[in-house]
């Protein structure tokens, strides 16, 4: 053993462990930051419901046409959520390159980005996956066909404007509300 | 070792009987134990498989803050046993402590997986790559000793590098030129580095094999590149006008790269590792100007470029390199003469023709090697055997 290694090495064995340690830290304290939000969810495809830990959805953000959302993240929009967490009640694009787009800018109660490394990709705005617990996935999969109920995910908005999935929750769908139209 | 080898010898006259015994009690001075180290090596791995079992079948109900502390928890563990395995010089030290290395290095890596799976959170693939690289890099290179930890290094290296590449092109959806040399260089980096370090480190060995890993993957890569040259114009890097550029960078970096080499390494190695960076980068750029999708010009650059390392391995008596290279051309040819032959294939001459072909090549390659590869000696510096540890 050089006396180079007798130094470093543990240093070098340490790194790691703090590096990681850090990292952990970092990431516990993100996750407690941010807004959360409730989402109605929409287009999901019957034979597309649940792979394997996780179900895939299509948001269906409230007031908004589902060609207007951002799907690409140097496009510089992104969607102005106005509201009361968790209750949105409208949900805006805005441009941050031309923001005389819109009459009157609004003053938005939490910004969501596309995030072009969650696992959608660039389509993290449109659709997302939620990881659900094995047990419980039969009865998601039979409330997610079934017509009269309306699913919910709670979704946290953090302070970079990143979409993290926390829930997903179930409400009887009423007709009022205009329910969602069929896609092909 | 057999007694029954040197009783045979013994009888044949090649060793004496004092030659014999010092023999037989220097081995019995080295032997371990195998069977009780392989007996408890099977108890640990039925543990092991055990433990995982049981933390899988239960996985969705451990809290991810327990799970989470008994994953940094085994990693704090085996940080441990690298440092207490550290001083010994034995079967321990060599052996033990690589293994223990790259158990902690797999832990490290799937930490990141277990963080984003109980956080849920997600980020680029390349983020928790650089990031591993960057916190067990240091450890890895400090005090690993065999190929199991040089391959790991390099394998990380170039998948950071080309998950990287990937999500950039993704991102800009056309990458500037100098990123795509830069980043494509990346073995030629590494090779460097194994070759500016081996001379200055006590453990030479495990930097020679950094760069023979760094070198074969350079070598793959410079190939793939030359065959995607033939199948579509632009090849591996998209446009026509910008695999040109990108070549003609790599043309710059790797000659310096060969310079480095050779003045790092004034032996016949370097001699010819320069020459493979030279000639890589000289056929590449000539096969990007020319921008042909002839089966035969194509052919004619790839066997160019390793025919400079076949001639490579002659110079620094590689015997083994020098076969794979014979093998390789070999069966490039054959290749063109299916490719040359596809309009007589659908008739019998045309398979006949080929068939024959290919035989008198193999015959052929098969001669050659036996008289011109390097005769099996000792290797007294590196070679760039990867099997040989």
């Amino acid at each position: 053993m050089t006396r180079y290694q007798r130094l470093f090495l543990p240093l070098a064995l340490l790194l790691p462990i703090f590096g990681l340690a850090l990292i952990w830290l970092l990431t516990e304290r993100q996750s407690h930051q941010g807004t959360e939000w409730d989402v109605p969810i929409a287009g999901y495809d019957p034979r597309d419901l649940l792979r394997g830990h996780y179900v895939q959805f299509q948001y269906d953000w409230p007031m908004m046409q589902e060609d207007d959302i951002p799907i690409w993240s140097g496009s510089g929009s992104n969607l102005c959520i106005v509201g009361t967490s968790p209750h949105i009640q409208r949900v805006v694009t805005r441009d941050l390159f031309r923001p005389a787009a819109g009459a009157s800018a609004p003053d938005c109660d939490a910004v969501a980005k596309v995030n072009p490394w969650s696992e959608e990709g660039n389509d993290g705005l449109v659709r997302d996956r939620i990881y659900v617990p094995q047990q419980a996935a039969r009865e998601y999969q039979a409330k997610l066909a079934d017509p009269g109920l309306q699913g919910i995910v709670r979704i946290r908005i953090s302070n970079s404007g990143f979409i993290t999935p926390l829930s997903l929750a179930f409400q009887p769908r009423s007709d009022a509300e205009g329910g969602l139209e069929e896609r092909p | 070792m057999s007694d029954r080898k040197l009783d045979i010898w013994l009888d044949a006259g090649l060793i004496d009987s004092a030659t014999a015994l010092r023999i037989r009690e220097y081995e019995a001075d080295r032997s371990r134990p195998l069977g009780l180290w392989s007996l408890i090596g099977l108890g640990a791995l039925a543990i092991g498989l055990g433990i995982i079992s049981l933390v899988a079948a239960n996985w969705d109900e451990i809290p991810g803050l327990v799970r989470l502390s008994v994953h940094a928890l085994l990693i704090a563990a085996v940080s441990g046993g690298i440092y207490l395995l550290q001083p010994r010089n034995g079967f321990l030290g060599l052996y033990l402590k690589d293994v223990l290395l790259f158990i902690l290095a797999i832990l490290g890596a799937t930490f990141f997986g277990h963080l984003g799976q109980v956080y849920q959170t997600s980020s680029p693939l390349w983020q928790p790559m650089a990031m591993w690289l960057l916190l067990f890099s240091p450890l890895l290179l400090l005090a690993g000793r065999g190929w199991l930890i040089s391959l790991l290094w390099i394998v990380a290296l170039l998948g950071t590098g080309i998950a990287h590449w990937q999500w950039y092109a993704q991102q800009t959806g056309d990458p500037p030129a100098i990123y795509v040399a830069l980043i494509s260089s990346l073995p030629v980096f590494a090779l460097l580095a194994g070759i500016f370090l081996g001379s200055r480190s006590a453990r030479e060995t495990f930097w020679s094999q950094v760069g023979q890993f760094a070198l074969a993957s350079f070598v793959a890569g410079a190939s793939l590149k030359l065959i995607a040259d033939g199948v579509t114009i632009g090849g591996l890097f998209g446009s026509e006008g910008k695999a040109g550029e990108i070549a003609a960078m790599h043309l710059g970096l790797w000659s310096v790269a060969a310079l480095l080499a050779y003045r790092l390494n004034r032996t016949a190695t370097g001699i010819s590792i320069a020459a493979i960076l030279f000639a890589a980068a000289l056929t590449s750029l000539v096969s990007s100007i020319a921008q042909s999708t002839e089966p035969l010009v194509n052919a004619i650059f790839f066997i160019a470029f390793w025919a400079a390392i076949g001639w490579s391995a002659i110079y620094s008596e590689w015997r083994n390199v020098f076969q794979v290279v014979v093998a390789i051309i070999a069966l490039r040819l054959i290749i063109l003469s299916f490719e040359l032959a596809s309009d007589l294939l659908s008739s019998g001459l045309g398979l006949i023709l080929a068939g024959a072909i290919t035989i008198v090549i193999a015959i052929l390659a098969y001669r050659f090697s036996r008289a011109f590869a390097p005769a099996r000696h000792p290797a007294a510096g590196q070679t760039p055997d990867p099997s040989d540890p």
